[in-house]
């Protein structure tokens, strides 16, 4: 599904991210560096979606931030088309603000209380476009349109409106730019079931419009399979497999993928019997991702089924996957099963 | 679409119904026009004796209030001494606002080292006491009225600018502020347009009440000699030399102190106003909890099942309206059975009552609401008409409960050990010694690792994860025959939510106790349900067996969230949506609530209140149930995991 | 710990500032001190005698290393030691300041948590109304009031210290119950309305529900569960109150004539002695860090998250 090279919107090549540590109980203490991603390497083409899935914590909004250029990285590379992220020095081109545009998770925050629909969305067309007057109303007015508002919402204040038509006013300011990329921060994930459905179908009517790239940052596997063409998984500040996403649900090859996968309960009562038991087939202990993220080593280890020695020693370098993606994990390198098979068919678990 | 104003007529109706401010608005606008037009007021002359040289006269004679020491009309003086009690707060908040505003802002926005500096020095000007501090810069500037304020302005910058640094810390982290950097506005775009907007009020409101304490401060100073001098007809100068004469007579000391007191509160209770204004919600104190209160059962009382441990008939929930005179309705005629052993799942999506349901049958409904019910029977013991003390004993006795946020759910000043006590001491009457053992076993119950030495710990040191273990050992204290799991794992990350899912339904299964599960997500219903209620705004839309309801749904709205939810499958063309959003409460139609957002309504649908039929175990609430064909979850096929 | 240990370069920051500060007035001291006769000669000798004649950094550096030796300098016009002055005086000034905090706590909490439970009716309101009017009055002016209607009105306590009433400790104290009240009615005031209002937040939230849940008496759920958490932004509070009581002080004790700090430092502002102000500086900013950091021990009582460990 990924074009030539040149066609890529993002690049993100190696990326690693700390935050420094806080101050411990004494003045002159300070605790370690906050390892919050690590070695991240990911691409997505135009018009394409890809799905950074993990919990809270595993670095996947931390990724979002750094493409936006909101924190500096450690080391490594972005870049989004001919902008070398990673690269600026001082204040970020306009530019990049006009091809870069983000909407976040909560429809409430992300929106300026004291500012009407019309400036908000109106804000990037002034900026970029040195639209004023009538004509930005007038074209602020078309992109609430196409997003499903209407024109008389303008003059409204953003505590007016539902949960689900505040996050279309946070589509609609991100359009306004007509960006290349689009990163969805959790875009879905305050909003209720009945909504949410209709953002997504909003999303992708906008996308095959505009043929924008979409970053999709999520937590829940089963939203993303929906939304993406690719899928990545994170688990505590590392991608642990990555790959289309049909391929990465129906034949998970990572032991993580597949708990989180065994998580999602179905609705089907008779699906969600043979799902629980093979969660709970799958769960180790009580842990879940504290504490900082091993430096080597993978950080899954200690919830893993199927952990090895060498797991705690060294992170795996990346296979391919029968499904077409790319896992990193010892069962795959070193360990009994080789070339990326599902971790279904990888024998019994837990014994 | 309610009628709509715009937020600024909302703030002015808001705070033109406060009484109490418009008083006090109303006095300083008097204060502002007598100051300036002292000289029309009165024919004398502040700082001059009277013609006849009337030392200390009595008031409400010649002179309207009197005449001070030397014979100078009191009355006159305390006209002037507005002009001077005004002049001087506006120095010195005028100082305040000029350098702290701007330096707040500029160091709370970029942080960094100029922040480091400068707050250092702000810290170490503020921990000087204010007067001291004050009267340091007074003996810098010399004494006098302008320097006196200048100093106090000087002091108050320092406390502007700790406001405002703190409010745009704040405000910086907000999400707006970054929307806003994506869509490419400048640093000072940012500052300007986005954050000092949002953080006005608060700097409006200190800014009044800071007016108010310069009021003082400049009665204070002149009052010690090193304000006002004495050629100066400040109020703080009229009571030093009333001070002076008080052996002589005490009248002098009264007028200047009472224009003062006034003067102040009246800028008070200004800022209050403002405040209470720009809060966007009125907020209710109290110990937020309603009794129920009995009712007639419904036109048609559905018959309570022989083996149900609870069973619920006719139960409502209404709220005042700010505003309003009618109340508004949030839950309206709920019947729920729930059997022995059994789990019921509560469905429905945010605002359609569910919670609230849950919690009337503890008879803790968020003040100020008012519940009603026909009958709540909890194994054969009616709970309607049964006093706060009496339910008490049912809470945490009979009834469990496992709250949404654990974080939150726990008391952050006290060991996880005596919450889980807590219960066990009083209801059961166990001692601390006794009672710690058990708690040490119900920790080992939930899958706590080392209960015994975790006991002594703190929440914030647990995971969310772990905290909900905790809140599950304490609803489960007292071995309930209840338990009311609220959204037990809608804050928890999927992974962790399985192990409580997981935990809640063998703890239901090894003790027998029945579950009331309210959540929104149907895969967590599927998981751990027997049976399901199906909440729409306010009404129980269908019941019956979980795996009937899912797999033959009869309400359109159930086909409709079961289509809508996303699942572990591949997938082919639009997600199917149901149309619009769940109405606000005051905003239900008396027909079928549901009917605008059904592909399925017609003009029956929108006659008259629709019942909630029953037919076997099961029961619904559409006129056109059964002629209308739904789909469940097997519906579009393929999806085996 | 780390509050005591930055304690001490705040003290000494404080006291820098004030010592450059103070630079600034153009009067002469020395020919202030001398009057308006003194001759140029005379003045430079006096000058000289001071220590003015030397650099700025010299006569800082000399102050510096007396504080750190517990010298306070000075008085320029009677020669008197400072820490003396400060050592006769400061007791009278301190017990005011902290019998008005004692009163402003007790009943200030008292009324703020009755108002919290009794929102929106008639406790309430009475608490709200009173309060609104305790921070409006000046506390000189309410000593005035005090003073007339409290004692030369009935005679119950006396109006103006008298060094031969206050001789037993008895007659020190009695002397001392109306400043008391004067100063600490203000503070009282805002203590009720912070009570009143982080109460209220607390009961809002979601452990208070817990507790209730648990089938805890009321009672219980507000001494156990309410309090303990609405009592952290009182004690923040109390720190910034002991702040303006000190100030506050000042002015009481010119009413009532108390021989305190207070009448030392307007004296000394009117009269540019520095080592007076300096040190009136000092010992104010030493008193209020110190309760500071108790304050902070509290604090971490009541919030275990700011606990070590």
């Amino acid at each position: 599904m990924t074009g030539p090279a040149d066609d890529l919107v993002l690049e993100i090549d190696d990326l690693s991210i700390t935050f420094p540590g806080g101050r411990g109980f004494l003045p002159w203490q300070r605790l370690p560096d906050v390892r919050a991603v690590q070695h991240v390497s990911l691409s997505i083409a135009r018009g394409d979606t890809l799905g950074l899935v993990g919990e809270s914590g595993s670095g996947k909004t931390t990724i979002g931030r750094a493409v936006l250029r909101f924190i500096r990285p450690r080391s490594g590379r972005i870049r989004v088309g001919d902008f070398d992220v990673t690269g600026f020095e001082g204040s970020v081109p306009r530019s990049f603000r006009r091809a870069v545009q983000v909407v976040f998770q909560d429809p409430v925050g992300s929106l300026n209380p004291s500012m009407v629909v019309g400036d908000i969305v109106g804000e990037p067309l002034r900026i970029h476009a040195g639209l004023s007057g009538a004509a930005r109303q007038d074209r602020a007015g078309d992109l609430l349109e196409q997003v499903g508002l209407q024109r008389h919402h303008l003059n409204r204040y953003p505590h007016e409106f539902s949960g689900g038509q505040r996050q279309r006013i946070a589509v609609a300011r991100a359009l306004a730019t007509d960006p290349d990329l689009l990163v969805l921060d959790e875009p879905v994930s305050a909003l209720d079931v009945s909504t949410q459905s209709q953002v997504i179908n909003l999303l992708e009517r906008l996308q095959r419009e505009t043929s924008a790239a979409y970053l999709f940052i999520a937590h829940d596997l089963a939203v993303v399979r929906h939304v993406c063409n690719r899928i990545a998984v994170m688990y505590h500040s590392r991608i642990v497999e990555t790959g289309p996403s049909d391929g990465i649900c129906d034949a998970p090859a990572h032991p993580y993928t597949e708990l989180l996968l065994a998580s999602i309960p179905d609705p089907d009562p008779e699906v969600q019997t043979g799902r629980s038991a093979r969660r709970r087939a799958l769960t180790i202990g009580t842990a879940g991702s504290v504490g900082n993220a091993p430096e080597d080593g993978c950080p899954f280890a200690d919830r893993c089924p199927h952990v090895m020695d060498v797991c705690r020693e060294s992170f795996p370098e990346f296979t391919p996957t029968l499904a077409g993606g790319e896992v990193a994990c010892h069962l795959h390198t070193s360990g009994p099963m080789l070339g990326g098979a599902p971790v279904g068919t990888l024998g019994s678990v837990g014994a | 679409m309610s009628a709509h104003q715009s937020a600024r007529s909302r703030f002015w109706s808001r705070f033109l119904r406060n009484r109490v401010s418009l008083v006090g608005g109303g006095y300083l606008v008097v204060l502002v026009l007598v100051a300036a037009g002292a000289r029309f007021l009165t024919p004398h002359d502040p700082n001059v004796a009277t013609r006849f040289q009337d030392f200390l006269f009595p008031p409400f004679g010649e002179y309207l209030l009197g005449t001070d020491l030397v014979g100078r009309d009191i009355f006159t003086r305390l006209l002037y001494g507005a002009r001077y009690a005004l002049f001087a707060g506006a120095e010195a908040v005028l100082i305040a606002l000029v350098v702290g505003v701007p330096l707040g802002l500029v160091i709370g926005y970029f942080r960094g080292w100029v922040d480091r500096i400068v707050m250092r020095f702000v810290e170490t000007v503020v921990a000087v006491p204010a007067v001291v501090m004050a009267m340091a810069i007074i003996a810098a500037v010399g004494t006098g009225l302008t320097t006196a304020m200048f100093a106090i302005g000087v002091v108050y910058s320092m406390i502007i600018t700790r406001l405002t640094r703190a409010e745009v810390f704040a405000a910086r982290e907000e999400l707006y502020v970054d929307g806003a950097r994506a869509a490419g506005a400048t640093d000072r775009r940012i500052m300007w347009k986005h954050i000092l907007p949002n953080i006005a009020p608060p700097l409006i409101v200190q800014t009044t009440l800071l007016f108010a304490q310069a009021v003082l401060a400049e009665a204070a100073l002149s009052f010690l000699g090193i304000g006002a001098s004495a050629h100066q007809a400040s109020w703080g100068r009229m009571l030093r030399d009333a001070q002076d004469s008080i052996d002589q007579s005490f009248w002098p000391a009264v007028p200047p102190g009472i224009a003062v007191f006034l003067t102040v509160i009246a800028f008070n209770v200004f800022g209050d106003g403002l405040r209470d204004a720009f809060a966007r919600e009125a907020r209710g104190g109290r110990v937020g909890v309603g009794d129920v209160e009995a009712v007639d059962p419904g036109s048609d009382p559905v018959p309570p099942s022989d083996d149900a441990l609870l069973t619920i008939r006719n139960l409502s929930v209404r709220f005042p309206r700010p505003g309003e005179t009618e109340d508004v309705s949030v839950v309206s005629g709920v019947d729920l059975d729930i059997g022995r052993g059994e789990v019921m799942a509560l469905v429905g999506e945010s605002g359609s009552g569910k919670s609230i349901t849950a919690m009337s049958i503890m008879g803790l409904v968020p003040d100020p609401g008012l519940a009603s019910a026909a009958s709540i029977g909890l194994d054969g013991r009616e709970l309607v008409g049964l006093d706060f003390d009496e339910l008490r004993r049912i809470r945490g006795h009979e009834i469990g409960v496992i709250f949404q946020e654990p974080s939150a759910a726990l008391n952050p000043a006290y060991t996880v050990g005596r919450q889980v006590a807590e219960p066990l001491e009083v209801h059961l009457g166990m001692g601390r010694r006794q009672a710690r053992a058990r708690v040490v076993e119900l920790m080992e119950l939930v899958g706590i690792p080392d209960p015994g030495r975790r006991i002594d710990a703190y929440p914030h040191q647990f995971s969310g994860g772990m905290a909900q273990r905790v809140v599950i050992a304490m609803a489960l204290a007292c071995e309930p025959k209840l338990l009311i799991a609220d959204e037990p794992t809608t804050a928890l990350d999927v992974t962790v939510q399985g192990q409580i899912l997981d935990l809640v339904g063998d703890l239901s299964r090894d003790l027998g106790v029945s579950v009331l599960l309210i959540t929104h997500d149907l895969g967590v219903v599927a998981d751990l349900a027997d049976r399901v209620a199906v909440m729409y705004a306010g009404e129980i839309v269908e019941t019956g067996r979980l795996t009937e309801v899912f797999a033959d749904p009869q309400h359109p709205y159930t086909e409709g969230l079961i289509r809508a939810i996303p699942r572990n499958e591949a997938r082919s063309g639009e997600l199917p949506t149901i149309p619009g959003v769940v109405p606000p409460p005051w905003e239900w139609p008396d027909h079928c609530h549901f009917a605008d957002r059904c592909a399925h309504a017609g003009d029956a649908c929108r006659v008259g209140p629709v019942p909630l039929q029953t037919v076997g175990a099961s029961s619904v609430r559409c006129i056109r149930a059964g002629e209308v064909v739904l789909r469940g979850v097997r519906a579009h096929g393929g999806a085996a995991s | 710990m780390s509050r005591l240990l930055a304690a001490i370069p705040l003290m000494f920051l404080t006291g820098t500032l004030v010592f450059f500060l103070i630079q600034f007035n153009p009067v002469d001291p020395a020919a202030a001190l001398l009057g308006e006769d003194a001759s140029l000669a005379s003045i430079a000798e006096k000058r000289a005698e001071l220590g003015l004649d030397r650099s700025l950094l010299v006569q800082y550096g000399d102050w510096l290393t007396d504080v750190v030796r517990f010298d306070l300098g000075t008085d320029w016009f009677t020669g008197e030691s400072v820490l003396t002055m400060f050592g006769d005086r400061a007791p009278v000034t301190l017990t005011l300041v902290f019998g008005a905090l004692a009163i402003a706590l007790v009943s200030g909490v008292g009324l703020g948590i009755l108002a919290a439970l009794k929102a929106g009716r008639l406790p309430d309101r009475i608490v709200t109304v009173v309060s609104s009017f305790g921070m409006a009055i000046p506390n000189f002016w309410a000593a005035i009031l005090l003073a007339y209607f409290l004692s030369v009105q009935v005679r119950w306590f006396p109006a103006i210290w008298s060094n031969t009433r206050t001789e037993t400790i008895g007659g020190w104290l009695h002397s001392l119950v109306l400043p008391c009240i004067a100063l600490g009615l203000s503070a009282a005031a805002a203590i009720a309305r912070q009570s009143r209002s982080s109460m209220i937040a607390v009961l809002q939230k979601d452990y208070i529900r817990t507790a209730l849940a648990k089938g805890l008496p009321v009672r219980r759920v507000i001494r156990r569960h309410a309090l303990r958490n609405a009592a952290i932004p009182i004690v923040s509070l109390a720190g910034f109150q002991t702040s303006a009581l000190i100030g506050g002080a000042i002015f009481v004790e010119s009413v009532f004539n108390v021989p305190g700090l207070g009448s030392l430092g307007v004296d000394a502002v009117l009269r540019k002695n520095t080592p007076i102000i300096l040190a009136f500086v000092m010992v104010t900013t030493f008193v209020v860090v110190m309760v500071n950091i108790v304050l902070d021990l509290a604090y971490a009582w009541l919030n275990p998250k700011v606990r070590p460990g």
